[in-house]
């Protein structure tokens, strides 16, 4: 039974991940690709979020300026030093990290709305700072021709990323690494960890976790995962400017964070589907879309204050549990086991 | 060699003394009863020793150990696990979920080997698995375990508490009134759970209203009146003892005409 489920989670992941390989053939379209891709970015980026925010239960309102971060550090090594992509992205990312992990410190012994204010404020720090260092961000005129990532030489050939074809392979690759990861939190003892924060301090505390240890681990891993984020949109877009990384790129990550539920690992992929991809597949009538955008966001808030994610899974699990007592009926797989399983949930 | 000895503890809160001198000690395979007026100090002392609070004075020594000073998410892998006024748990999780949290402290494998999904951490968390399943048909509570256990029924509620405790293999356990909100039926299970558990060994400090379950269950008695101990004795000594009587109903009343 455990073998069987775990082969089929496999074949589920590979199944996934073949789709999302397979996309832009099936699809097509430079135009499709952009959006694939400017997707992705905005998964990872909300995945950061839906760390510290859905995991650990902390609302954070600077993933903007920690996106400008990632972006800023790998645009001026590569800009001005002319250093590889390869080796800039592991570098801002780490320290996008570093600076979550130092800034943590402090930070994070606020909690409730105070967390949300001070991080609020540090996004509006780090966006200022963006504007008005002209000497190395060169303010508002923002940086230019950030090169492509590297070619990679496999000896017989090798891969450029100046196509949007293969940047969608990397960042897809990204995004798969950023799942994984998640998922590995959610599912093992850090994870637990951290809900149990969400859930309540004083109880994980009298249970022996520590919890400014595990915030500052998970605020650390939210930065990191902004970080990527903001190199891997530089690096496509070329360009950069300090207004993509102001509060409203932070609301924007909340909301997507919100409506895809917070706290499930497919939580920012359901709320990027939603909030980047129907507006787009409405542009025909592009009068309309921020009508749109507007609607999904006030139909989820009133009927699903927990966010698609959990609402769909809530419906599939009544459809496998209503399966499952009709085979325990009929007697083909179902015990009373699972009929009682079945009318607990 | 008590297990836990309190000398001279003492906690203010501004001008307000909650706890004044408190000495007592609790020997090994106890169950001590820890009683008194509303407001008398009882949930301080709990949380003075679970470190949830600092105290102003005095000391906690646990088998030899000072823990005065102990930071509070250490204390439980000294070997004392409580639980709360009320029933706090992690409503929003399911009873096992509860459980593998509460299994934090005994944790072995480090946090990167256990998102590297090492075979260690995999048996790990099997024994952990199985240990609270056996935890749960303990106290029993089997059948409930996907169930969140914020929907739990009142007096279920209070059992996955204690689970959640047992679960951490504490040495000393510390009941802050589990049985408050029981029906009568539901407090003798409790009481008999209460015994099963100093069986396995846990000594048991209690702090409970209902004077039946008290009575019944201890093997002795600490009485607490404005922060201070008042009497110390077995249930037969504390309920003839006049200070007690004073203390609960009064001064002036007599006894013997209730």
């Amino acid at each position: 039974m455990t073998d069987r489920r775990l082969r089929n989670t496999w074949i589920t992941w590979i199944i996934a991940i073949a789709l999302l390989a397979l996309l832009p053939i099936i699809l097509g379209g430079s135009y499709i690709l952009h959006l694939l891709i400017i997707s992705c970015i905005w998964i990872i980026l909300a995945q950061g979020l839906n760390i510290i925010l859905g995991y650990t239960g902390l609302l954070s309102l600077g993933q903007g300026g920690m996106f400008g971060i990632g972006a800023y550090v790998s645009a001026l090594l590569a800009v001005k030093l002319g250093w590889s992509f390869w080796i800039t992205m592991p570098l801002a990312t780490t320290a996008t990290a570093l600076l979550g992990f130092i800034i943590g410190y402090p930070v994070l012994r606020t909690r409730g709305i105070y967390f949300a204010m001070v991080t609020l404020g540090l996004g509006v720090i780090l966006s200022e700072i963006f504007n008005n260092w002209i000497g190395v961000t060169r303010g508002p005129m923002g940086i230019g021709d950030i090169p492509y990532p590297t070619p990679i030489n496999l000896g017989f050939t090798s891969i450029a990323f100046d196509s949007k074809i293969t940047y969608y392979y990397l960042v897809l690759a990204a995004l798969i690494l950023v799942m994984v990861v998640t998922y590995r939190i959610a599912k093992t003892t850090l994870g637990r960890a951290l809900i149990a924060i969400k859930e309540d301090e004083v109880l994980a505390g009298t249970f022996g976790i520590f919890p400014p240890k595990f915030k500052i681990i998970a605020f650390t891993v939210c930065s990191a995962f902004s970080g990527l984020a903001g190199c891997l949109y530089a690096h496509y877009i070329t360009f950069i400017s300090p207004e993509s990384f102001g509060v409203m790129a932070s609301i924007d990550a909340l909301v997507i964070v919100v409506v895809g539920s917070a706290g499930m690992v497919l939580g920012p992929a359901l709320g990027t589907i939603i909030l980047i991809l129907v507006p787009e597949a409405l542009r025909f009538a592009s009068e309309y879309r921020m009508l749109v955008y507007a609607v999904i966001l006030g139909v989820v808030i009133m009927y699903m204050p927990q966010g698609l994610g959990c609402s769909i899974g809530r419906l599939a699990s009544k459809i496998v549990s209503g399966r499952r007592v009709a085979n325990a009926y009929i007697g083909t797989s179902g015990s009373n086991q699972n009929l009682r399983g079945a009318n607990g949930s | 060699m008590p297990i836990l000895e309190l000398q001279g503890v003492t906690k203010t809160f501004g001008g307000l003394t909650a706890v004044n001198e408190l000495s007592f000690e609790v020997q090994k395979g106890d169950i001590l009863g820890l009683i008194g007026p509303n407001g008398a100090g009882k949930t301080t002392v709990f949380n003075l020793i679970t470190r949830h609070l600092n105290c102003t004075g005095g000391k906690v020594i646990f088998q030899g150990h000072d823990i005065t000073n102990v930071r509070m998410d250490k204390i439980i892998s000294f070997g004392i696990a409580r639980t709360f006024q009320g029933s706090r748990i992690f409503r929003n999780l399911t009873v096992l979920e509860a459980m593998l949290t509460a299994c934090y402290s005994k944790r072995k494998t480090g946090l990167i080997l256990d998102l590297l999904n090492s075979a260690r951490a995999k048996n790990e968390m099997q024994q952990h698995t199985e240990h609270a399943i056996e935890i749960l048909k303990f106290i029993g509570l089997e059948e409930r375990k996907n169930d969140q256990a914020g929907n739990l029924p009142y007096a279920h509620q209070s059992l996955v508490g204690i689970g959640m405790a047992l679960v951490a293999e504490p040495q000393l356990l510390l009941l802050d009134e589990p049985i408050a909100g029981m029906n009568p039926q539901e407090t003798l299970e409790t009481m008999e759970l209460i015994r099963k558990i100093n069986g396995r060994g846990i000594t048991v400090l209690l702090v409970e209203h209902n004077m039946t379950a008290v009575m019944g269950v201890c093997n002795r008695i600490v009485v607490m009146n404005y922060g201070e101990k008042i009497v110390e004795g077995t249930p037969g000594e504390i309920m003839e003892h006049p200070a007690v009587i004073d203390a609960y109903l009064g001064s002036g009343f007599d006894a013997r005409a209730s």
